[in-house]
This record gives structure tokens, C-alpha cells and sequence, in this order.
């Protein structure tokens, strides 16, 4: 048997590695499994030119299509379920957009009903975002009056570019909110990481780390302070002893295949809104006397529009963000739904990427018509993503397949998700607002997207993998409390983006990152008691 | 004709319908396109791919080579009606495998614009964000602060079927 560690973390993606961090850093024995292994700098693509082509094939976020050896395969007749398992987890393959949630995301109870409150406030949460973002590296301008006024970011905003600008415009020609996009990637040299110097290979991760990939970001500071990473090592179930309490975790080494026992006085769960509840349904019905493990699965709602316009963008440079618009993250019953949506605006790719198609099916003609269609098309491009706060649904949920199986035999998750009829709605409203931009800047075409199948099915890209381990007030309708415990297991700790109790209007890695920073500072002051908690913390 | 002129031909046919040159860009066959149209379609699809590429072109009128240009028109229209899913692999593998050529990032640099082949070492020189021009003075933008969010009216949202309010 390994040496008893006194924190064991599952995952060492965002939320894995700060927890790591911060508790490695306080001089306690943390080990860190992590299914997949390390994706080195030079592992990216970003110095080969075939490199769009490698994005549709190794580099491909859906791991169903890409079946990497670090894989586990995800049922699923709706979702297209994204992640990359490795150390930094998907930080290696996100884009890094990095608003935070509003005050309102976390009182939808008291709002409307239709999904709960959070136990916790957005002033709760509010220092550690401003924490993270230092330890993240991130750039944006303060001063946004569609969010609470916050500490400065640690480097300044991304350029605008001409992407960035012709959009204002369009948004200030229809009157509505813009802000320059806050962002993971640092603008200045910051922290010994590179200042972005606008590759626009964003989609395939960062390979410069200029983009917050945390495999180069947080996780040196964490082994730095000791901490035990241990990649290709795949966790198969939790043990339990006979006082309830979580002893440990069985893992495979995937090098040699042994199994190993190590045990731990507590255990943090941070293996995404997916691979979380898989692991606690593969571990006899762990902590889920409340039923709500796996449940309660939202993506967010997602609508898209590419649009050209005469003037060149030049939007094959540069990082893939540019603007973000929150003049609809709030709710007004007056356009037929609850909750709100948000505007990310982006880039358009590079010229291989543009012609099959970079957010919309729209790609370029074959035939006599393809060149003409390059050259009007061609730089002068761009992108807008309506993505919005989805309810959270019992009946959208992760259970484990009956038919797939991971290299290691354990069962694969199955995802069940399909819109609420309030999401369709904001769906219907957002593609018309869409329409309204492309307008407004006076796009000569435009193209837009629901990601509807032709029989009707919602399969958005989902990168968001959140609320299937949701914290709340109680026992009953949540499975973690307010500092991430869960209820029926006093040394379980779940930080990943399962623990949203709702979707927010915005990308969520920035909040996940503040929730887990929370979680694993409070464990770290209070250890000496917690580690042998025999009761979860009253809410 | 030998076996290995005519699949040349074919693939060549193939590609160049897809996308022909013109005065400026190179049509595709003279790029390469379709050696990599061959290795990318084996990768995806196993040992047979290109002989199920033959027969689904033999299906739809083809083969290619022997065929105007009219004619080959009619074949690929065919294949991307009847076998949408292969149409579009098929065009995405010539696609990003064309736009790869270093012949075609020098007709993409022609037209104006700043183009490397690879994202990476060099980057692109897109400037630092001006203070001066680029920050917003719209003064728009509103948020419900923590205290203040109240319960909203959802007698008019029908679907709920007033269950919620």
C-alpha cells in the first residue's frame, strides 16, 4: 500500500490543480491521479502546416472522434461531449474566455424558482476571482458596468483589432452593452509565461502558454510545493470504510497495468461535470442519498452567426476572442423566457478552417465558384456566440452505459440532455438578435446556427460540463454544501464544474476556478478538523 | 490506360473539380492534393476507402477522367446529394489539404493580407489595445445586484403551465 496521503485529488485539470496548489503549498502530503498524461508545448500542432487538418483528427475536442489513448468514450445521442484528459486537462484545448457570473446567477430561487439559489453569494465568490485571476494571468479592463466593479486585471486588455471594432459598432449602432473580452491569456510578459503574440492557433490550445494551459500555469507551482502527480493513472472506484468515511481510491497504472489502493484522510473529486458523477455511480451510489449525482446537467444554450463584411478584418490573427456583450444576461419575462444570454464574440480562422465551415455549416463553394467565394469571404469574417443559462433538468443527466467500456473496462457515461421549452425559447429570441447584429454591421452575408440536427435533436458542442454534483442548502436537493463537502460523506470534496448550481450566462472555467480556489483554502485552514470530520459542516 | 494512369487521373479529376485554379490560385491536383486526399481518406476510413471512392463515383456516373467538364459536374452534384456524409469528408480532407500548400499561402499573401503557414513561432503582429480609441464610452451595461433580485412575473410565460410564480 502507497503512503497514506492526507489530500488525494482526482483530476488535475483547473480545478484539480489549484486545489493541489494551494493545499501542496501548505504543507500537506497531496497525491494527484490523473487518468491521461502530460501534453507537452511541442505536442501542439502550431508548428505544422497541416495543423487545421490535425485539428479535425488528434486535436479534435470531442473525445469520441478523437479516441486518444488518454480517452474514455461518452454515450451520447444529443451532446457532443468536449474535453482533453491530460495534466491541465481541457486548459490544454480551451479558448480561455474568462468573464465571471453575475449576482444574479447564483439567486435564480429567489428570481424565478425554476432552478435553486446557490448557498453561496457572488460576494462570497468575489475575492477569489480576483485571486485566481492573478494566478491564472489574465487580461481585460475593469470598469464594465454590466458587472459589479472589481480589482484591475493583472495584464491589459487584448488588442481590438479590426474584428473587435467593427462589432462595437455594430453594438453601438443597436444601442446594446460591449466590453472588451476578458481573457486567460496575458498581454504582457506575466509570471515567466509569454505575452500572446497572435498566432490565432487558439483552437488548438496554446503552445506558447501565453493562454492559461495549466499544465504550465498553476501546476509548476504546485509540484514545486510537492505535490505527487501521478499521470496515466486512471481511477476505477472510492473505497468507503465501515464508518462511511472515503479511505481511499483504486486506480490503474495505465504504464503497467497494476492496480494500486491509496489511501488519503480526504478526497477531492475535480474530474469534470461528466467524469465526477461516473466515478460516484461507479463507486456503489456514492454520495447520492439526495438522487441528484449526474443530475441536473446543463451545457448552456448555444446559438451561433458568422458574417462578412466588405471591409478586411484580417481575422485569420490574433487571439480567438474579441468582444463580449452582456445587454441580455439579465431576465425580462418580457421576451418570453427566464434568465439570460450572453454575446461572445470571435474570430473567424484560418484560411483551411474557414472554407469547411469555422462556426457554421456556411463553407466555401467547390467548383468554378470556390476562388471568388475565398476572396470575398476570406479575412473579412467573423463570429458571434449566444450562449446562455439552460435550467437545470433531473431528466438531463449522466448515468453509466450499459453497452461502452473504457481500455479499462469501466463502464463509459451516458449522457441524456435535451433543452427546456424556456431554452428553446431563448434560443429562438437569441438567433433573431443575431440577425440584428449581422445587420447592424452590415454584413453582406451571414449564416446562422442552432445546432439542430435534421431530426430535431439539440447537439451543441459541450464544452460546459456543469451541475451533476450540485452544492445547495441541504441534503435532500444538492450533494455538496456550501464549502464543497458532500453531504453523506464528511471527507469527500467535489470542486469541479459539477458543482454549479446553475450555468450562469457565461464560459465557467473563471468561476469553477474561484469555487475551487474557495474550497481548498477553507479545507487548508480548517484541516485539522476536517480531515477527520465524522459530520458535514451545518449550511 | 494502366490501372495506376487512371487512378491518378481520376484522383487529379477529383480534386481539380473541387477546386480548379484560376489566375491567381493553383488547381489543387497541382499542389499535391490528391496524395493527401489518399493517405487522410485511408487514415479515416481503412484499406478500402479508395476503392469505395471509385465505386460510389462509378454509382453516381463516374468514373471522372473520362468525363467533360459538364459531365464531371453532374457526377460530384450527384455524390453530394445522394451521399451527403462522404461528399463532405471527401471536400474537407481537399480543402484543408489544399489551403496547406505553400503555392496557395502565396496567392493568399497576393491578395493583401499578412499569412504564414504555421501559427507558430512567428505570430502575428496585431498591435496592444488602445486606451485612446478602444475603450468603451457607451456607459451601457446594467446588472441586478445580489439584494436586489426580486421575484419576476410568470403569469405570462404560458408554458410553465402556471406552475411557477
Amino acid at each position: 500500500m502507497a503512503e497514506q496521503a492526507d489530500v488525494l485529488v482526482i483530476g488535475s485539470g483547473a480545478s484539480g490543480a489549484l486545489a493541489s496548489m494551494v493545499l501542496g503549498q501548505a504543507g500537506l502530503r497531496v497525491v494527484c491521479l490523473e487518468q491521461g498524461g502530460w501534453t507537452a508545448p511541442d505536442d501542439h500542432p502550431h508548428h505544422s502546416a497541416d495543423w487545421e487538418w490535425q485539428r479535425q483528427r488528434r486535436w479534435h475536442p470531442n473525445n469520441n472522434f478523437r479516441r486518444g489513448r488518454d480517452d474514455y468514450p461518452v454515450e451520447s445521442s444529443s451532446s457532443n461531449i468536449l474535453m482533453w484528459n491530460a495534466v491541465g486537462g481541457s486548459t490544454n484545448i480551451y479558448t480561455a474566455l474568462w468573464p465571471r457570473y453575475r449576482p444574479s446567477d447564483f439567486r435564480k430561487g429567489i428570481e424565478h424558482g425554476l432552478a435553486p439559489d446557490w448557498p453561496i453569494t457572488y460576494e462570497d465568490l468575489a475575492p477569489y476571482y480576483d485571486r485566481v485571476d492573478r494566478i491564472v494571468g489574465v487580461s481585460g479592463l475593469a470598469g464594465n458596468p454590466a458587472m459589479p466593479p472589481h480589482e484591475g486585471y493583472p495584464t491589459p486588455p487584448l488588442p481590438l483589432r479590426p474584428v473587435g471594432r467593427r462589432l462595437a459598432a455594430a453594438f453601438d449602432r443597436l444601442g446594446w452593452h460591449w466590453w472588451p473580452l476578458p481573457a486567460g491569456v496575458v498581454s504582457e510578459d506575466y509570471d515567466g509565461r509569454p505575452a500572446c503574440n497572435g498566432c490565432a492557433g487558439c483552437v488548438a490550445g496554446c503552445a506558447r502558454g501565453s493562454m492559461s494551459k495549466f499544465s504550465l500555469s498553476v501546476w509548476p507551482k504546485a509540484l514545486e510545493a510537492g505535490v505527487d502527480l501521478r499521470p496515466l493513472a486512471r481511477v476505477e472506484r472510492l473505497e468507503r470504510g465501515r464508518d462511511g468515511r472515503l479511505t481511499g481510491a483504486v486506480y490503474v497504472d495505465r504504464r503497467t497495468g497494476v492496480r494500486h489502493f491509496q489511501a488519503a484522510d480526504v478526497v477531492i473529486l475535480a474530474a469534470n461535470g461528466v467524469g465526477t458523477p461516473r466515478l460516484l455511480l461507479l463507486s456503489d451510489n456514492l454520495a447520492n442519498s439526495s438522487d441528484q449525482v449526474g443530475r441536473n446537467l446543463m451545457h448552456h444554450t448555444l446559438v451561433a452567426c458568422e458574417l462578412w463584411v466588405e471591409e478586411p478584418l484580417h481575422s485569420h490573427m490574433g487571439f480567438i476572442g474579441a468582444l463580449i456583450s452582456q445587454e441580455f444576461a439579465e431576465t425580462d419575462v418580457r421576451r418570453g423566457f427566464v434568465n439570460g444570454f450572453n454575446f461572445n464574440c470571435a474570430t473567424a480562422g484560418h484560411a483551411g478552417g474557414q472554407t469547411i465551415g469555422f462556426v457554421t455549416p456556411a463553407s466555401a463553394r467547390w467548383g468554378e465558384g470556390h476562388h471568388p467565394w475565398f476572396r470575398r469571404h476570406f479575412g473579412h469574417g467573423c463570429a458571434v456566440f449566444a450562449i446562455g443559462d439552460d435550467l437545470p433538468q433531473a431528466s438531463n443527466r449522466v448515468t453509466l452505459s450499459d453497452s461502452e467500456k473504457d481500455a479499462d473496462g469501466l463502464p463509459a457515461p451516458k449522457i441524456a440532455y435535451a433543452p427546456h421549452e424556456n431554452d428553446l425559447r431563448m434560443m429562438r429570441f437569441a438567433l433573431r438578435r443575431l440577425e440584428d447584429i449581422a445587420q447592424a454591421a452590415d454584413a453582406f452575408d451571414y449564416h446562422l446556427h442552432d445546432y439542430m440536427s435534421p431530426d430535431g435533436v439539440y447537439q451543441t458542442p459541450a464544452w460546459h460540463l456543469l451541475g451533476t454534483a450540485r452544492m445547495g442548502g441541504d441534503a435532500e436537493t444538492s450533494v455538496i454544501n456550501r464549502w464543497h463537502q458532500a453531504w453523506d460523506t464528511p471527507n469527500l470534496y467535489i470542486v469541479d464544474g459539477s458543482a454549479l448550481a446553475t450555468g450562469g450566462v457565461v464560459n465557467p472555467t473563471n468561476t469553477i476556478c474561484a469555487l475551487a480556489l474557495r474550497a481548498a483554502e477553507h479545507l487548508r485552514d480548517h484541516f485539522a478538523d476536517l480531515r477527520r470530520a465524522d459530520r458535514t459542516l451545518p449550511d | 490506360m494502366g490501372e495506376a494512369k487512371a487512378l491518378a487521373a481520376e484522383l487529379a479529376a477529383l480534386v481539380d473539380l473541387l477546386v480548379p485554379g484560376d489566375a491567381a490560385f493553383p488547381p489543387a491536383s497541382e499542389v499535391g492534393v490528391q496524395a493527401k486526399l489518399v493517405d487522410r481518406l485511408t487514415l479515416m476510413r481503412g484499406e478500402a476507402a479508395m476503392r469505395e471512392l471509385a465505386e460510389a463515383l462509378a454509382a453516381c456516373g463516374g468514373p471522372l477522367a473520362p468525363l467533360d467538364e459538364a459531365g464531371r459536374t453532374v457526377v460530384l452534384t450527384r455524390i453530394e446529394r445522394e451521399r451527403p456524409d462522404d461528399f463532405l469528408v471527401i471536400r474537407n480532407i481537399v480543402y484543408l489539404s489544399y489551403y496547406e500548400s505553400p503555392a496557395v499561402h502565396a496567392a493568399i499573401r497576393a491578395m493583401g493580407f499578412t499569412y504564414h503557414a504555421t501559427p507558430l513561432p512567428e505570430g502575428y503582429d496585431v498591435g496592444r489595445f488602445d486606451t485612446a480609441t478602444d475603450t468603451p464610452r457607451h456607459g451601457r451595461g446594467a446588472f441586478v445586484p445580489t439584494g436586489e433580485v426580486r421575484r419576476v412575473d410568470l403569469s405570462g410565460l404560458d408554458f410553465l403551465g402556471g406552475r411557477h410564480g
